[in-house]
């Protein structure tokens, strides 16, 4: 079969007019201006993607510069009989296989390698950052949650914040380094900054129904700075959005939206970590344990009464059964020293300070 | 040998084809189907792979593009892969997360004060503009390394970061002289670009002056500033308080008085903004098509010239226009046909004349191995 066709060499731009014969091996090219060519079938490779319709484009392995271009729709009928290999919809249809399934590979792996390995990675790296540098961070956090809300420094109620921050720090073999920070905020909630910055709003203050029931709560945030939770989730967080980065390019809307699932499903493990600190801080320092378990139970309650109006505490520390189940156990047996029972944590007087922290003079 | 062969090429011919006459041509036949299969096979599979896919598609897209755009009847090539732009992209991660990860942490290191603040931040803000522009000339160089014509590639030379400088210099020039340095930056870096473009071994070159192009802005900008003028005018005559107010300095430096001022302003000015925003938008719009217009003419390939003289500010108007209601009405669902008109649109508006010898011009060395990284990761989209 012959056919005529124009080559370019790939050396200069000069197009040579040609005639190109199929032999049972190969292309025969040959023409008045070219020293005549075999390019065997197995080296042959169409460099055009769209080669069923537009003229055929033929390039060579070892010489991929050159093109063969033939404009006799024939051509490829007769090629892809003595090549059925070069198929154009054949092999796009097999790359397009490979990139799909790799990507899926990828993907898994990725994925798999996060919900495994990251909480065991960040575990470490949020245990070796250095203080002064967590210190930082939370400072910042807490003046961005602040924002323009002051922070509440009425003498008495400092001290008596002081007074229940040391009693609860004693009952920690090594407590870290822990600062309590009261907001003038109506929220209910309370949270754990890195560097042992820990906020209580004072709607949460307002909420609780006697001392013991704040003293859990920061019992519950000490629980979450002894484990670094706070550092650990930035480490995720920037792990997460550099890989989401990396997979999705600039399309943040996914990459947030996983990065905030894969926080959610670590969350529920702090909290339950936190509560077992939180009923060994309470028990060390022979305080009542139910404090915690109290105020939950009121929140819960509250919320079914009023809807929204205390979601946020919710929100942030979900109060699954189990975890109401698991402090009201300790509860009923603790395992606090012979008669600390029921101790007092805060006077009259300093409870009523501390309820008053945020008043204006 | 059969004779539709023989009529499907052009000037075939007898032998070596060197010299094409002075009249060239330049097409864009892409079938409209073919374009429709590959942008919902291309959509389909991003989803799937929840977007590594992209960089496949991209390179889809253009294969058709280019080989669809023939010069003398000749297609162009896109000799591109996926995989190249894959890992371009994943070395500019690898380069660009590290780099802004330790300034983050030195933003919260170094907690010293404002001074130090604005300091990173504005080494920030250098930084990026910086890889941006540098990467949109390496995206380039990527791009023209993987076009061919009868099998001879461009080749973009110059230094990514040498047009980075020149083009951070420019705009904060531009900037200091209320856009009348503008122009002389944008023929700056059209020359930059053009004079170091090389087809295999034959070179473009660059006649276009600075003062050229200032002549037509400087038309431009005195209208926009008439106008802008006039809007001011009209503005005030329209205010309906005490005007004597608009010149405290004490009110504006007040952040809730010089809200409050603003509010007090804006239903006078309401009516003179909607006339004079479009009327800027137009005559951007017609100093880009000037422009265009000037870089073509003073583009020249060895003895070809470039020219685009039927590229006015009212037809790219048009195009725009009648794209975005195309899109709009079908809710995206016709965008395929607004790239077939944008590719029409160019390829039936942009010239080629002057005599050639192919034969003198070689293959020029081949390009980056992996491409586009910078580009794709601050989403310079050059498709």
């Amino acid at each position: 079969m012959n056919f005529v066709g124009l080559f370019t060499d790939g050396k200069s731009a000069t197009r040579h007019d040609v005639n190109v014969s199929l032999t049972p091996h190969g292309l025969m090219i040959s023409g008045p201006t070219v020293a005549p060519l075999n390019w065997p079938y197995r080296a042959l490779r169409l460099a055009e993607a769209d080669g069923r319709h537009a003229p055929a484009r033929i390039t060579h392995d070892a010489d991929d510069d050159a093109r063969l271009v033939i404009a006799d729709p024939d051509f490829m009928k007769v090629l892809l009989a003595q090549a059925p290999d070069l198929d154009p919809r054949k092999r796009r249809r097999w790359r397009t296989a490979a990139i799909v399934l790799g990507s899926l590979a990828a993907i898994a792996i990725v994925g798999g390698t996060l919900w495994f390995g990251l909480p065991l990675l960040a575990k470490p790296i949020a245990a070796v950052v250095p203080q002064a540098f967590q210190d930082r961070l939370g400072k910042q956090v807490i003046a961005f949650i602040a924002g323009n809300r002051k922070t509440c420094d009425d003498a008495a109620g400092v001290r008596a914040l002081e007074r229940l921050t040391d009693r609860l720090e004693s009952g920690l073999q090594r407590p870290p380094p822990m600062t309590v920070h009261v907001i003038d905020s109506p929220m209910v909630n309370a949270l754990a900054a890195p560097g042992g910055h820990i906020v209580v709003f004072d709607g949460l203050l307002q909420k609780a129904e006697g001392p013991e029931e704040v003293a859990g709560v920061l019992a519950h945030e000490m629980g979450h700075v002894v484990h670094h939770h706070s550092m650990q989730a930035l480490v995720r967080h920037y792990a997460l959005s550099l890989i989401a980065t990396v997979l999705l390019g600039n399309d943040k809307m996914l990459g947030s939206a996983g990065a905030l699932l894969i926080q959610f499903a670590y969350s529920r493990d702090a909290e339950a970590e936190a509560d077992a600190t939180a009923v060994a801080i309470l028990d060390g320092a022979g305080l009542r344990s139910d404090g915690l378990s109290r105020f939950f139970a009121r929140v819960e309650q509250d919320e079914k009464k009023d809807g929204a109006a205390l979601w946020r505490y919710l929100r942030t520390h979900p109060p699954t059964g189990e975890r109401i189940a698991a402090l009201d156990g300790h509860a009923a047996q603790p395992k606090r020293p012979a008669g600390s029972a029921g101790a007092p944590v805060l006077s009259e007087a300093d409870w009523a300070a501390l309820k008053a922290i945020c008043k204006k003079d | 040998m059969t004779t539709l062969a023989a009529r499907a090429l052009p000037q075939a011919a007898q032998g070596a084809t060197t010299t094409v006459g002075t009249a060239h041509t330049i097409d864009y036949v892409g079938p409209t189907g073919t374009l429709y299969l590959i942008f919902i096979k291309n959509l389909l599979l991003s989803l799937v792979t929840l977007g590594i896919y992209r960089f496949w598609a991209k390179t889809r897209l253009r294969r058709f593009l280019w080989s669809n755009t023939r010069l003398n009847g000749e297609a162009l090539e896109y000799t591109g892969t996926g995989k190249e732009l894959f890992l371009g992209f994943l070395k500019a991660v690898l380069v660009l997360v590290p780099t802004f990860g330790a300034l983050e942490l030195l933003e919260v290191f170094l907690d010293g004060g404002l001074a130090l603040a604005l300091c990173i931040y504005a080494l920030k803000i250098v930084l990026i503009l910086g890889l941006i522009y540098a990467g949109t000339f390496a995206a380039r160089r990527y791009r023209m390394s993987r076009t061919t014509w009868r099998g001879i590639r461009l080749q973009q030379l110059g230094s990514m970061w040498r047009y980075a400088g020149m083009a951070m210099i420019g705009s904060a020039l531009t900037a200091l002289t209320l856009t009348l340095y503008g122009p002389f930056n944008r023929v700056r870096l059209m020359r930059y670009e053009a004079e170091n473009l090389r087809f295999g071994s034959g070179v473009f070159r660059f006649t276009g002056e600075g003062r050229t192009l200032f002549a037509s802005y400087a038309n431009y900008w005195g209208m926009g500033l008439v106008a802008t003028i006039v809007a001011i005018f009209a503005t005030y005559s329209r205010l309906t308080f005490e005007t004597s107010m608009l010149w405290d300095m004490e009110l504006w430096t007040d952040p809730e008085h010089s809200v409050e001022l603003m509010r007090a302003i804006m239903p006078a000015a309401t009516v003179p903004l909607a006339l004079l925003l479009p009327l800027l938008f137009m005559l951007g719009l017609w100093y880009q098509a000037r422009t265009l217009r000037f870089y073509a003419e003073n583009l020249h390939l060895e003895s070809l010239s470039f020219g685009a003289p039927r590229v006015s500010g009212g037809a790219i108007f048009w195009l725009l226009l009648s794209n975005f209601l195309i899109k709009m009405l079908s809710l995206g669902l016709l965008y395929p046909i607004t790239v077939q008109r944008t590719m029409r649109f160019w390829c039936s508006r942009v010239e080629l004349n002057g005599p050639i010898d192919f034969a003198r011009i070689t293959q020029a060395k081949r390009g980056p191995r992996t491409g586009e990284g910078l580009a794709g990761f601050f989403d310079i989209d050059a498709t």
